[in-house]
């Protein structure tokens, strides 16, 4: 019935393992190895432009591995990527499509359209594919000001390089089900940039209560999210002290202080 | 079997500079300037299309007159050269000085040297 190599012996609990009955689950394969994994970002277009958001909790299982994670970053003077996955891939990955964005600039001797830039991105995350398949999955959201069309515009990626684009709103992450719930209900068109930030602010608020992954604002150590906002004025983030007074709102307004 | 005549080598370099230098003299006037904030760079140029300034990173920049495609050739070979570094190491090691083999002079000037001597039978 069993090979000699494979013969469990008189050991049962191996035998189960050999005929697939092992109600326990097999080992962690060599492949799957805990690396910081960054969650939950959002990203919504509003009159003038998009605001991006970001937590800043990356997670190795149930550790904490990172509280300070900038997951949001500026690709370049009118477009930012939003980054969710393994933390490691996915710095290298902004990284790369930064230097990419400005070599491109500096070769040619003008940059490339806000439609080409997402079509770049897309390649990057299609070439991290045999990683993703081993667990180091990166789901970036590009997002920002076309300067041709004169209005904001968002992508959202799968982890194939699938590239599609979002009219209203999107949310990545572990905690995306919450946050794109928030932002499903608050959205509406046409919304000003400060009225976005708010929204995005309350999203992430939502996804940390209900995500372990994802951070909230730290009162204590002085953490809130990365928020910034692109218009025709460029990427602009904003400071902490206005997301302080943000997130005393939300608070005054869940009750929580 | 043609037989060419015998040039000597110190000739042959200097014909090719000096029609290199023919050629950038035909070319429009370009200024680099150091002043107490910075460099100032200044070019004449009536196409729309072809630059003659360009950026090689965050403190260094290129200029150039002559032959359209080898001044080109090295403004490539600069941002090349200096992004490389950049992504290597840090953009705070790139810089525009030194032969050490990944600085921008370093490949801009092996670059020029290689325009200028190039074996055109070759």
């Amino acid at each position: 019935m069993f090979s000699f190599e494979q013969d469990p012996g008189a050991n049962f609990g191996e035998l189960l393992k050999r005929v697939g009955l092992s109600p326990f689950g097999d080992s962690l394969p060599v492949n799957e190895i805990l690396v910081p994994h960054a969650t939950t970002c959002v990203a919504l277009r509003c009159a003038n432009g998009v605001v991006m958001a970001g937590d800043r909790r990356a997670t190795s299982g149930n550790l904490i591995s990172h509280r300070e994670m900038e997951k949001v970053v500026q690709a370049d003077q009118f477009s930012g990527v939003a980054i969710a996955g393994a933390a490691g891939p996915a710095m290298e990955m902004v990284k790369l499509f930064q230097l990419q964005i400005e070599h491109y600039e500096k070769v040619e001797g003008q940059s490339l359209s806000l439609e080409g830039k997402a079509n770049q991105l897309s390649m990057f995350v299609r070439s991290n594919l045999p990683a993703a398949m081993q667990g180091f999955m990166v789901v970036p959201i590009f997002a920002g000001f076309d300067t041709l069309l004169n209005h904001g515009r968002l992508w959202n990626y799968d982890a194939t390089g699938g590239r599609y684009e979002e009219h209203d709103f999107v949310a990545t992450g572990s905690g995306m089900l919450h946050a794109g719930t928030v932002l499903r209900m608050g959205w509406k068109r046409d919304m000003t940039v400060d009225e976005g930030v708010v929204l995005t602010a309350r999203a992430l608020w939502e996804a940390s209560v209900a995500d372990s992954a994802t951070g909230g604002p730290d009162a204590l150590r002085g953490i809130y999210p990365v928020i910034a906002s692109i218009t025709s004025d460029g990427f602009a983030r904003i400071d902490d002290a206005r997301l302080k007074n943000t997130y005393d709102e939300i608070a005054k307004g869940v009750g929580q202080q | 079997m043609s037989m060419p005549f015998y040039v000597a080598p110190e000739q042959m370099m200097k014909d090719r500079a000096d029609y290199a230098r023919k050629g950038i003299a035909r070319g429009r006037a370009l200024i680099a300037l150091q002043y107490i904030d910075g460099i100032a760079l200044i070019a004449e140029n009536p196409s729309n299309t072809l630059r003659k300034i360009s950026e090689i990173y965050d403190r260094i920049a290129f200029a150039g007159v002559g032959k359209y495609n080898e001044f080109d050739q090295l403004r490539v070979a600069g941002v090349r050269a200096a992004d490389l570094k950049g992504y290597q190491f840090s953009r705070l090691d790139v810089d525009a000085r030194g032969r050490r083999p990944w600085s921008c002079k370093s490949v801009c000037t092996d670059t020029r040297a290689d325009v200028y001597t190039r074996d055109e039978a070759a």
